[in-house]
């Protein structure tokens, strides 16, 4: 049983790596540029933020909620720190990131409360305080915005360091998050639970899990990688107003359903939201370096995402019947 | 009594009833202004007391407008005070007003947050003498006597090409970058762009006009697109304030510093870092300071010069204008204005004069 789950899950990511490669290597072949050591650091670089968010987000999906306050979080922690920074040149970039994660568990707490305590539907809730924090970056920020002169070179020169030529810092956090996240869902207690309670909530509630506790923490733990996902936004951006990461969160839905996180709960992993949140970029950049016009733009954009979706789900159910036909045959 | 009931009652009847009165007072206040500056020898001046009521304080644009507006005092000897609003709003700007009119000031300077709403207390503060110009944004015509509008579509264009010109070094591929292929401001702008470039800079080929919406995301992704699909590419035109800033910041962290140079619309705060870190940016925009400085002296010349400002006149801008020392009035969206002038461009050797 054990090993067909794994073959499953393997088959899935399998699939999916297949099209970014297929995604890429196309692309590439019509403009060589974007396979180059620049090309592949951009597309990187480009993932890490929306990558990030959806690993935060994984387990909160994998419980069946979803949390679509995450954009609006990123922009106020985004602005905050910026904000802190502006008025402490001596700031440097852990600070940064104190600050940030320290904003983003506030609202993880908020959004906690109301989902696992009061028991809301995480929809509404969410939808919720993606409007009233979005709203706070307004009133707080009051149309004042920041620029890099503001912000902390520290800050600024993390997010330019590449490892081996190739690896953002960025990306390397979203490396290390995802081995931490993948390795807990998987291998521990709390993170089986969390498959458990979303593939059946009432039944999770009655064999006595604490369905409360690991909701709970599963909010706080995606605010505060909404919170720190802000100050990656700064060290890419380099320039924040109230608006900053405005109506993002599907990109981020979007790319944890690719992923494989189904939105009905108890599948996915954070290995899958990765390659998922990569082809959604992937797709996003080539568009740019074909010169795709801009009018065609969204439309492609969705269409791939569609095609994508697709192509998963056959080679999904081909997986499936493969190890189907096995298994009669194991038992004959 | 009973005629205060039937205003109540009545109340729009009442309310046209208030506006033709007042209507009728200001003309008989414009008139007997106009006959009797004719006579009346120039050299009674009024001691202005400005007002300089900015969208918001804390904004280093405004901020920057401020230190013209004080240049002009200073030359006129004037009183002047900037009250900056805390919040972006027009009933902020409303309390400003309605202060400013009760402390005897007779000079208003506004880049006002709503085009109606502050009509009222604009019209109120003109009846008690106080003359009103408005720059940046303007207000419906009744509020103000003139708008000072920024720089001509023209001479945005004309900075951008002569910008890209000189980064592009008389010769090569440019490309523009802009927020959405339906935003009037941008398409203008590139327009007049594209126009001088035909005309005088016939070596500059624009390759591709890719579109960035109004966020950083975008923009850095179609910035990394031109790059990787024009590999001669030596010049990035954004006309967008945001845009700019994006484009410049991916550029001064990739490898294509130093061969690609970003230039386009942007104040010079924001684009200061990647002017000076060795990606060589530039930027362009209309002088900020000098709009406060035309303001105050187009103010003085209604007031102490009696001069009209109607669509067509020739108004005096002072000896420190910065473009000409007279301002012609045209027609504008609303209604009588008159232009900045040309855009100023930021380069590495004039950045650090600029704070806004």
């Amino acid at each position: 049983m054990a090993s067909i789950l794994k073959k499953r899950t393997f088959g899935r990511e399998a699939s999916l790596g297949i099209i970014l490669i297929f995604c890429i290597a196309s692309t590439g072949f019509i403009n060589p540029r974007f396979v180059t050591g620049d090309g592949t650091r951009d597309l990187l670089s480009a993932t890490a933020i929306v990558a990030l968010l959806a690993i935060g987000m994984a387990p909160v999906m994998i419980m069946r909620h979803i949390d679509l306050s995450i954009a609006s979080t990123v922009g106020f922690s985004a602005w905050l720190v910026a904000d802190f920074c502006a008025k402490n040149p001596s700031f440097t970039w852990w600070q940064c990131f104190v600050i940030g994660g320290a904003v983003g568990i506030a609202v993880g707490v908020i959004n906690g409360l109301l989902v696992a305590g009061l028991r809301l539907p995480s929809l509404v809730v969410t939808l919720g305080t993606l409007y009233i924090v979005r709203g706070g970056v307004y009133v707080v920020s009051n149309s004042v915005d920041y620029n890099a002169q503001e912000m902390p070179p520290s800050l600024l020169s993390l997010g330019q360091k590449t490892f081996a030529g190739l690896l953002p810092f960025p990306f390397l956090m979203v490396i290390i998050l995802m081995v931490i996240v993948g390795w807990y869902m998987k291998y521990t207690k709390p993170g089986r639970d969390c498959y458990a309670i979303g593939s059946n909530p009432p039944a999770a509630d009655l064999v006595g899990l604490k369905v409360f506790r690991r909701t709970f923490l599963a909010y706080i733990f995606c605010g505060f990688i909404a919170g720190v996902a802000g100050v990656f936004y700064l060290m890419r951006f380099a320039q924040v107003d109230s608006t900053a990461f405005y109506g993002q969160e599907l990109a981020v839905v979007a790319a944890a359903v690719i992923g494989g996180i189904g939105l009905l709960g108890g599948a996915g992993t954070a290995v899958g939201v990765v390659i998922g949140a990569l082809l959604v970029q992937t797709i996003q950049g080539a568009l740019a370096a074909l010169g795709v016009d801009a009018f065609w733009k969204a439309a492609i954009n969705g269409f791939l995402l569609i095609v994508a979706i697709y192509a998963d789900r056959v080679l999904a159910r081909r997986t499936e019947k493969a190890l189907l036909a096995q298994r009669i045959k194991e038992r004959v | 009594m009973k005629l205060k009931n039937n205003f109540t009652m009545f109340s729009t009847k009442g309310n046209t009833l208030k506006k033709l009165l007042a209507a009728i007072a200001t003309a008989a206040l414009v008139t007997t202004t106009l006959v009797t500056g004719s006579v009346a020898p120039a050299s009674a001046a009024t001691k202005l007391k400005v007002a300089h009521i900015p969208k918001l304080g804390t904004i280093g644009y405004f901020q920057a407008a401020d230190k013209g507006v004080q240049r002009a005092c200073k030359e006129l000897k004037a009183e002047c005070a900037y009250k900056g609003p805390t919040e972006i709003t027009a009933a902020a700007q409303v309390k400003e007003i309605n202060a400013a009119v009760q402390s005897g000031y007779n000079v208003i300077i506004l880049a006002a947050n709503d085009k109606d709403a502050l009509v009222p207390a604009l019209r109120a503060a003109q009846k008690k003498g106080v003359t009103v110009v408005t720059y940046d944004s303007d207000v419906a015509q009744p509020g103000r006597s003139v708008f000072i509008n920024q720089a001509s579509s023209q001479g945005i264009g004309q900075a951008l090409a002569a910008s890209a010109n000189d980064l592009a070094k008389g010769e090569g591929e440019i490309a523009i970058l802009s927020t959405t292929p339906d935003a009037t401001n941008q398409n203008v702008w590139i327009d007049f762009m594209n126009k001088e470039i035909a005309a005088k800079y016939p070596k500059l080929k624009v390759v591709a006009t890719a579109y960035g919406l109004d966020k950083p995301e975008e923009p850095t992704t179609e910035t990394q697109g031109l790059i990787q699909k024009y590999p001669n590419l030596k010049v990035i035109v954004a006309p967008t304030s945001v845009g700019i800033v994006a484009a410049a910041k991916y550029v001064s962290g990739s490898a294509s510093k130093g061969k690609v140079f970003v230039t386009g619309l942007g104040l010079p705060n924001d684009m200061k870092t990647y002017i000076k870190d060795g990606s060589d940016a530039q930027a362009s925009l209309w002088d900020v300071e000098n709009f406060g400085y035309v303001a105050v002296q187009v103010a003085n010349s209604i007031i102490n010069n009696k001069q009209k400002v109607n669509v067509g006149a020739t108004v005096k801008s002072g000896k420190g204008d910065k473009g000409l020392k007279s301002r012609k009035v045209t027609k504008g969206a609303v209604g009588n204005e008159i232009i900045l002038g040309p855009a100023t461009v930021f380069t590495k050797s004039n950045v650090d004069q600029y704070n806004f």
